[in-house]
């Protein structure tokens, strides 16, 4: 079986440090891979530029991604995900501060799994996060990938 | 500006139609009806006229005929008189007075037999010779010549002793000097003979004129026909004319000739010596036929001319009422919103002026809706992009200030949570109050947007049960606190149009409060109602609770504004500012009542227009 890891696209870095230390408090996240804006995230995930040496197959088990970022924002990424052959499956929550209709709906409509507004008190936070964890990394069966 | 009216334009605008067509159609018709009247009694007046001359001819013609007849029976009378001397001197020659009447009645015109009696009445001598030792002294006209008259007429007899015929006689009596009756000289005269004697009279066409007796019956007629015995006697009860000249006056009428059923026009005129009547009559058909035609004729052409009349009397009505209600139908299409619409400018002179005015007007104030259009749609675009800068605004604000609270939030838990044995109470404290301060203004932000969003969504109306909305934020109200006993009491029937969802929003910020307010009382009351204030309805939310100072109750509805001080009662401030800006939207108003400690009011009302 494979090792979950997580994908965290995020350039706050104080973001970055609460959800890893959510993540860390509920056990469910062995490794934590983290990207600073759009277009690492697209390197990343299609092993491209600075992440060309990648291996392909070595895929997230949930993408974790923030809308607001810089050079390319988080709905470019997805639908840039969703137009890949072999990430179009991939499982993306999308986890943002916006609750605006608008980012909800055009989320949806570039085919996130899931949307999450992060809630501003940190107890809150803290269980969404917990519970996105064991959602997608305990329950939820990833789409086979480079069998 | 007002013109005075006279007060006749009342009363014509009360009696006569309302449209011009057909105030014009109405005109035209009373002409034309009043000149159809005069023309009417002129022609009745032609008519009467006719007729009257037509029966003024007849009197002259049956006075001809009575002229005629009188003179031919004193002719007899004086004949009778010659051949009573020549037959008293004849009197001792056997037979030689029978040749003398012989000989008279064949060369006299319409002499049947001529008889000479005794004055007892035998007949002595006789044109005929089974007339002689006849008798005759039983016949009225015998004893009237008896009883001292010159000469008697009979009436007509249906059957004479001699002929067998209808007859009638004129009888003379023979006087000698001293007035002794000698004798009577009897003519005997059968009226199919009378025609070579009345013949001088002129023959209209159609005409024919007769002689009656004094019973008023039927002795002659011409053109002649078989006449019975009731031919001759029907006149009495069928010709009143007639029977009006036997009272002694000449008489004109209108009669049905019982011989050719016909009309006809007739005048009876009385023989004055005889007590006999001469009339004269003809169809009314040919009498009248001239005048007849020639109204015919009239009236043809009268017809054809009011016709003419009427059709140029239509055509220049309609050059009236068309362009008239053609400009009506330019102005209600205009006023109907088509703007660009102008009136045909044609008619009468009146009508192009108006039409031109009125399309000066419409362009004026076409020209202004454009002008004012324009305004309004630069405005909207206005508006729009503001709205769209509103909206990318509160997009920022949403996303970049929530995070660094969360960060202040987490990490200070974090630090209280792992960190908690190297701080002292103090550290604690302010770590606790760091985290108070980012999740309240967590709520901040929240509201904030909530605000931004009640303008920027647009309004979707609708009929709404303000009472069914009341009592359902109610029933949530009490499932979020079960705890609390609060006594609410709501109107029934309450319903208005409105945003649903807003309304919603803003009848749940004011029970909020209501709720909220009334925390600390023994007796919580809470009436929501409807009612008038200044001819508007005003929905209200009243509590008993803690109340406000009046003095600050404009400042209730600004944002983030809170009166209290009070900790344990939780609270933005934002509610009551988007209440306000909930209800004008809708159109409408609210204000507040409130004392403290005893509660509060708010009022609302909507927009009436809507």
């Amino acid at each position: 079986m494979k090792e979950p890891v997580i994908l965290l696209v995020e350039d706050n870095p104080d973001d970055e440090e609460l959800t890893r230390l959510a993540l860390e408090d509920s056990n469910v996240a062995n490794r934590l891979f983290v990207v600073r804006d759009g277009q690492e995230a697209l390197d990343w995930l299609f092993c491209e530029g600075v992440h060309s040496g990648r291996d392909p197959c070595f895929t997230p088990t949930v993408v974790l991604l923030d809308l607001k970022l810089p050079k390319k924002s988080g709905l470019e990424v997805l639908e840039a995900i969703r137009k890949k052959e072999y990430t179009r499956r991939l499982p993306v929550v999308i986890l943002t501060s916006s609750k605006e209709e608008q980012d909800v709906l055009r989320g949806y409509n570039l085919g996130a799994n899931s949307y999450i507004q992060k809630p501003v008190d940190y107890a809150q936070f803290l269980e969404a996060i917990r519970q996105l964890g064991v959602y997608w990394m305990v329950l939820n069966e990833p789409p086979p990938h480079c069998a | 500006m007002t013109s005075a009216r006279a007060p006749w334009m009342a009363t014509a605008t009360r009696v006569l139609p309302a449209r011009i067509s057909s105030r014009l159609s109405l005109l035209i018709g009373l002409t034309i009806l009043s000149m159809l009247l005069l023309l009417g009694w002129m022609y009745h007046q032609r008519y009467a006229s006719q007729r009257s001359q037509a029966l003024q001819s007849e009197v002259e013609v049956a006075q001809g005929v009575a002229t005629t007849f009188a003179a031919y029976i004193r002719d007899i009378h004086r004949q009778s008189i010659t051949l009573g001397s020549a037959v008293l001197a004849l009197s001792h020659h056997e037979g030689a007075a029978d040749r003398l009447l012989a000989s008279t009645v064949s060369h006299y015109e319409g002499i049947s037999n001529i008889s000479w009696t005794s004055p007892s009445g035998h007949v002595l001598a006789s044109s005929e010779p089974n007339a002689i030792r006849g008798y005759f002294g039983d016949r009225p006209y015998f004893h009237e010549v008896a009883g001292g008259r010159d000469w008697a007429i009979s009436a007509l007899l249906p059957q004479g002793r001699i002929t067998g015929r209808p007859v009638f006689v004129v009888a003379t009596g023979i006087r000698d000097k001293r007035g002794q009756l000698l004798g009577l000289m009897i003519f005997g005269i059968e009226p199919t003979r009378l025609g070579d004697v009345l013949l001088t009279q002129r023959r209209a066409e159609g005409r024919s004129y007769s002689l009656f007796d004094g019973n008023g019956v039927l002795v002659y007629r011409n053109p002649e026909v078989d006449l019975t015995w009731e031919l001759r006697t029907g006149w009495h009860d069928a010709d009143p004319v007639m029977v009006r000249a036997l009272q002694g006056q000449p008489a004109t009428g209108e009669i049905v000739s019982i011989i050719t059923n016909e009309h006809h026009l007739a005048a009876r005129v009385p023989i004055s010596e005889l007590g006999w009547i001469a009339g004269a009559s003809r169809p009314v058909e040919t009498a009248l036929a001239p005048i007849r035609h020639a109204l015919t004729m009239d009236i043809m052409l009268t017809s054809l001319f009011t016709a003419i009349s009427l059709g140029l009397a239509a055509f220049i009505g309609r050059s009236i009422a068309v362009p008239l209600r053609r400009l009506q139908e330019d102005v209600q299409a205009f006023a109907k919103g088509d703007l660009s619409h102008r009136a045909d400018v044609s008619g009468p002179e009146e009508v192009i002026r108006v039409a031109d005015g009125f399309n000066r007007m419409a362009g004026e104030i076409h020209t202004f809706q454009e002008t004012l259009d324009a305004r309004v749609r630069q405005r909207t675009s206005e508006l729009e992009t503001s709205n769209r800068e509103l909206e990318s605004f509160s997009h920022t604000v949403a996303h970049d200030l929530r995070s660094p609270l969360r960060a202040m939030d987490g990490f200070s838990r974090y630090l209280l949570r792992h960190y908690a044995e190297r701080l002292d109470d103090r550290g604690k404290d302010y770590l606790n109050r760091i985290q108070a301060a980012a999740q309240r203004m967590g709520r901040l932000i929240d509201d904030l947007l909530g605000m931004v969003r009640i303008s920027r969504t647009t309004i979707r109306m609708q009929m709404l049960d303000l009472s069914a909305i009341a009592a359902d934020i109610v029933a949530e109200l009490r499932r979020s606190d079960p705890q609390r006993q609060v006594s609410v009491e709501i109107e029934p029937g309450m319903k208005a149009p409105g945003d649903k969802e807003l309304l919603r929003l803003a009848l749940s910020h004011l029970l909020e409060n209501a709720f909220k307010f009334t925390k600390n009382r023994g007796d919580p009351r809470i009436r929501v109602g409807v009612t008038r204030i200044k001819e508007q309805t005003a929905y209200f939310v009243q509590d008993n609770g803690m109340g406000f100072d009046m003095a600050y109750a404009d400042k209730l509805f600004l944002p983030f504004h809170r009166l209290q001080q009070d900790d344990t009662i939780p609270g933005t401030g934002i509610g009551l500012a988007m209440v306000q800006r909930i209800i004008a939207r809708h159109g409408g108003r609210v204000w507040t009542e409130g004392e403290v400690g005893k509660g509060a009011t708010f009022w609302f009302t909507l927009g009436e227009t809507t």
